[in-house]
């Protein structure tokens, strides 16, 4: 009865939450996932993750330990004590149970609320007609362009020698996207897409696209745990041995260290060369798993020629390449084109899974195979970078947990110079007073760093050994405080740092949370590290410093109207100069309450002095659309998203933004240029137009 | 020789349009160190549009010069009255230089959008007359809004931006009037302590920080306040029922004194 009673009391709690969008649930996570990194994120296939989530809610009573841990949004310790409860008190009555567990609070809850339920309806694969009638459909299309346009196409309108190097296609970006889901058992789709300033229905692209990408997944038929034909991924252990999928840096949550890869999934994204082809399959034996795939696919890749006398006014043979480009795609200029498709990949690999009653211990082994060797040109700093057209890798990982405890890591060796990576780590949770998460990974110099994306500072598996520790702490029911402290070093030379380096990340937020429609925090980070600078005289290496102070708050002024603030500085220095950025934004977002438009936008001003103090920001785009903007110049940024549902099956969002560079004084009798190359504009202003719809079939 | 003169002179103009634009100028403000977007009285036309909604209605005057050059003085007249939860403001600001001369004159309305949350518009005419021939007199508008919020007893936001659409004073070549974000927080540390801060983002200007604190006793403030761009200031201010006065000075390390005073009549 005591029990019942406090289950109405959180579910009173809840009653006032405000109704979120599906953009903002799954946004709330990007953000926090994505904000620490510099490179590009494959939003697109996060985000087509939690979508399925959102369309078919995980079942907390029926969801598996492996499936619980796959979801993006639940931590080792959660999944733990989910277990632990069932186990305990039998199925969750209510959602709002969850508070009782240590490791969830209210704002936690409020969060994943739309992710998970508690009466999904068992759906079993069976009769094909049942599935196409239970089934749901989605089309969605995307399309963007920017004005004014670049170099590159007005060359081709303005020169007749069109030998010069120019953009083929029109400034228009477009992506076609069909997906079908029965449950999260069956899925299939089509993806396709044209970049900005390639051509379309002509050309190199008689049918249209660029990009075509088509993918099938079957999950859970009996011991056929998954079967992947077409477009797949394939993740395992901690990413160090085989990952084709998306894998985030520090975060401010700090259990993001550890990677929960589970096997192979359909690949539903638009990065051009990040997938595998072919046939993927996993079975499970009681508590062994055992799976295997096979895949052929054609890369970009920048191929070195040797002339042939019979093909006179071609490339002649391609012989090697210097790279091969696994998230490339561009194929905007004659020449881009030539690397398009250059190297035929093939790949094939097993992997075994053994689930314990207190974790899982697996091992991972593929080989790959390109018909010309990759080559990249020889420079210092790359000398021990994999050469050639075969590698093998292989790897075992675990993942164990025990009360409040849990360790996880993955050893894995590459053929190439026998090389080893290894990654180890803790997650210590001490209840709501206390998380913390420890670190080890020491990646070799000579380890294969294709398909692998291990925790560490940069995005290369290799060349690294740190230590990082994070932690998270409940001080009060008002404050927070989070951070983590990450020490590296680089044994071999890297890109413009001629000696082998070391450095230090430190990074701590505190939160503040006084009222249900206020919460405001502040952030501090510095990261050390060493260049190579040609104008030193003293020493080979010096210390750079980055610093950066951010001060945030969010306020709801009714159930429809919710303001954001956010100040933000850099300041890089070198032991010669120091250079200085900062930028500040306020965000309107008006979402009433059952009406059919929601509108945000953005007024955004920064003044950043070099492109080293260039400040990232989160926007709001259209569900899929990549959020991540650079301020990496002075001047202004607006932007306004309208999202209007005309019916409950369509959708239609519409973006406009605008960046206007301040003109130094000595240009202003100038025609003021930015960029460089082809991507030059001839103006300080830029503007974007974007249109999404989506139409949805349940 | 007449384009670099140009260029010169508009980077002067420039300059001082954005110097002028958060009008630090008022004793108040002032002796804050320019953090006023929370501050409540009739100067908040200039500082926080906002705030005008739970303002008391005030007609205020203020003299003010700069650095104790004559010629950079300003003139400024303010003038705010309430009808329940609507607010109406005018000012007029003269600042007289012997090659410049800039005036401004403002409308403002703010509303108080519940007990705890006021938004605010203003509308603006600038005019400057310079004496160089190829100037000689330009005029545009611009406007400022802004939010004010009180998120709880203490804690006090506002936000104001001015001139978003970056208005054009010159043609050719496109010199055009700054634009400016600001943020500040106000809190009561008190009864009768508080705390002020902002931040302040003009095109083509470092992030400024300004903070100060005033302390009240009965008839009397005293504020003290700093501005990261190497200003400290000090102020002290009188009020009766109904009249205030309120005196500052501020001290750059570079630039030396600058003295503002006000006078208010409270309605």
């Amino acid at each position: 009865m005591r029990f019942k009673g406090l289950i109405i009391l959180i579910v009173a709690s809840f009653s006032r939450l405000n109704a979120q969008t599906e953009n903002e649930f799954i946004n709330q996570f990007i953000e926090r996932y994505i904000e620490n990194t510099t490179d590009e994120v494959d939003i697109q296939q996060f985000t087509s993750d939690l979508v399925i989530y959102l369309q078919n809610p995980l079942d907390l009573n029926k969801a598996t330990a492996s499936e619980l841990l796959t979801v993006p949004f639940f931590s080792s310790f959660q999944v733990s004590e989910i277990l632990e409860h069932r186990k305990t008190f039998g199925n969750f009555i209510c959602i709002y149970e969850l508070q009782v567990l240590p490791s969830f609070g209210t704002e936690v809850i409020k969060n994943i609320i739309p992710f998970i339920s508690l009466k999904t309806q068992t759906l079993k694969i069976g009769d094909v007609r049942e599935i196409w009638e239970k089934g749901s459909h989605q089309f969605l299309t995307l399309t963007e362009t920017s004005s004014p346009r670049k170099k590159g196409a007005l060359i081709k309108d303005t020169l007749t020698d069109l030998n010069v190097n120019h953009y083929l296609g029109s400034s228009v970006y477009n992506n076609l996207r069909y997906r079908f889901d029965y449950g999260r058992l069956v899925s299939y789709g089509v993806n396709m897409e044209k970049d900005a300033y390639e051509s379309f229905l002509n050309g190199n692209n008689p049918l249209g696209y660029d990009y075509f990408s088509y993918y099938f997944s079957l999950k859970n038929m009996g011991k056929l745990k998954s079967l992947q034909l077409g477009d797949y991924q394939a993740s395992f252990g901690q990413g160090l041995t085989l990952n084709t999928g998306i894998a985030f840096g520090k975060s401010s949550i700090i259990t993001n260290a550890k990677r929960n890869f589970n096997g192979f999934g359909a690949y539903r994204s638009l990065r051009e060369n990040a997938f595998l082809r072919g046939i993927a399959t996993t079975y499970q034996f009681n508590r062994s798993t055992v799976g295997a795939f096979v895949s052929y696919k054609k890369l970009d890749g920048n191929g070195v020629y040797r002339a042939d006398s019979n093909d006179l006014e071609g490339l002649g043979y391609i012989i090697s390449t210097t790279n091969i480009q696994e998230d490339g795609g561009l194929h905007r200029t004659p020449s881009e084109l030539t690397d398009k498709d250059a190297i035929k990949d093939f790949q094939t690999g097993i992997f075994t899974e053994y689930s314990l009653p207190f974790g899982k211990i697996g091992a991972v082994s593929y080989l790959r195979r390109l018909n010309q060797p990759l080559e990249p040109i020889p420079q210092v700093y790359n000398r021990f970078n994999f050469r050639g057209n075969q590698y093998l890798k292989n790897g075992i990982y675990y993942d164990f947990i025990y009360r409040n405890l849990n360790l996880f890591g993955e050893i894995s060796m590459s053929s190439y110079q026998n090389s080893f990576a290894q990654v180890h780590g803790a997650l210590i949770s001490l209840g709501k007073p206390l998380d913390i998460s420890l670190v080890y990974r020491n990646y070799g110099k000579s380890f294969i760093t294709m398909q692998s994306t291990g925790f560490g500072e940069s995005g290369i598996t290799a060349n690294e050994n740190g230590l990082y520790v994070g932690f998270e702490s409940k001080l009060s029911r008002q404050f927070t405080l989070l951070g983590y402290y990450d020490l590296f070093q680089n044994p071999w030379l890297r890109s413009a740092t001629d000696a082998p380096s070391s450095g230090s990340d430190f990074w701590s937020e505190i939160q503040y949370k006084p009222t249900k429609v206020f919460q405001a925090y502040y952030r501090y980070r510095t990261e050390t590290k060493q260049r190579s600078y040609a104008a030193s005289q003293t020493s080979l290496l010096q210390f750079t410093t980055t610093q950066r102070h951010r001060f945030h708050i969010n306020y709801t002024l009714n159930k429809g109207i919710e303001l954001r603030s956010r100040i933000e500085s850099s300041i890089f220095a070198t032991p010669i100069s120091r250079s200085y950025g900062s930028m500040i934004y306020q965000d309107f977002i008006y979402k009433p309450m059952k009406s059919k438009l929601q509108l945000s936008g953005r007024i955004a001003f920064s003044n950043i002095e070099n492109f080293n103090n260039r400040i990232y920001s989160f926007e709001q785009v259209p569900l899929y659309d990549y959020p991540l903007f650079t301020h990496g110049y002075s001047g202004l940024r607006y932007y306004l998203l309208t999202r209007y549902t005309i019916k409950k099956e369509i959708d239609i969002w519409f973006r406009y933004a605008i960046n206007q560079l301040d003109i130094p004084l000595d240009h202003l009798m100038d025609n003021f240029a930015t960029g460089s190359g082809l991507d030059e504009i001839n103006s300080n202003i830029k503007q974007t137009f974007t249109l999404q719809i989506r139409y949805l079939i349940p | 020789m007449r384009k670099i003169g140009t260029i010169l002179l508009l980077s002067v103009l420039t300059n001082l349009c954005i110097a002028d634009l958060p009008s630090a100028n008022n004793a108040i403000t002032l002796s804050l160190g320019g953090a006023s977007a929370t501050y409540l009285n009739a100067f908040a036309i200039e500082n926080n549009v906002a705030a005008l909604a739970f303002s008391k209605a005030e007609f205020s005057l203020n003299a003010a010069n700069r650095f104790g050059i004559s010629d950079y003085s300003n003139l400024m007249a303010v003038y705010h009255h309430s009808i329940e939860n609507t607010s109406i403001g005018f000012s007029y600001q003269v600042s007289p230089l012997a090659s410049l001369t800039q005036q401004k004159a403002q409308v403002a309305v703010a509303r108080k959008l519940n007990k705890d949350i006021s938004a605010g518009v203003a509308l603006n005419y600038h005019r400057f007359s310079s004496t160089d021939v190829y100037y000689q007199k330009r005029s545009t508008l611009t406007f400022n809004a802004g939010l004010y919020f009180q998120v709880n007893e203490k804690l006090t936001i506002g936000t104001q931006i001015f001139n978003p659409n970056r208005s054009e004073l010159t043609r050719i070549p496109k010199e055009r009037m700054g634009s400016v974000l600001k943020l500040g927080t106000n809190y009561k540390l008190g009864h009768n302590i508080e705390l002020y801060a902002d931040a302040l983002q003009a095109t083509d200007r470092k992030l400024a920080i300004h903070a100060g604190v005033e302390l009240s006793k009965e008839h009397y403030t005293f504020r003290g306040g700093f501005g990261l761009n190497q200003l400290v200031a000090l102020g002290f201010g009188w009020k009766s029922s109904n009249l205030k006065i309120d005196i500052a000075a501020s001290y750059h390390n570079q630039l030396g004194f600058s003295p503002s005073v006000n006078v208010g009549h409270a309605f």
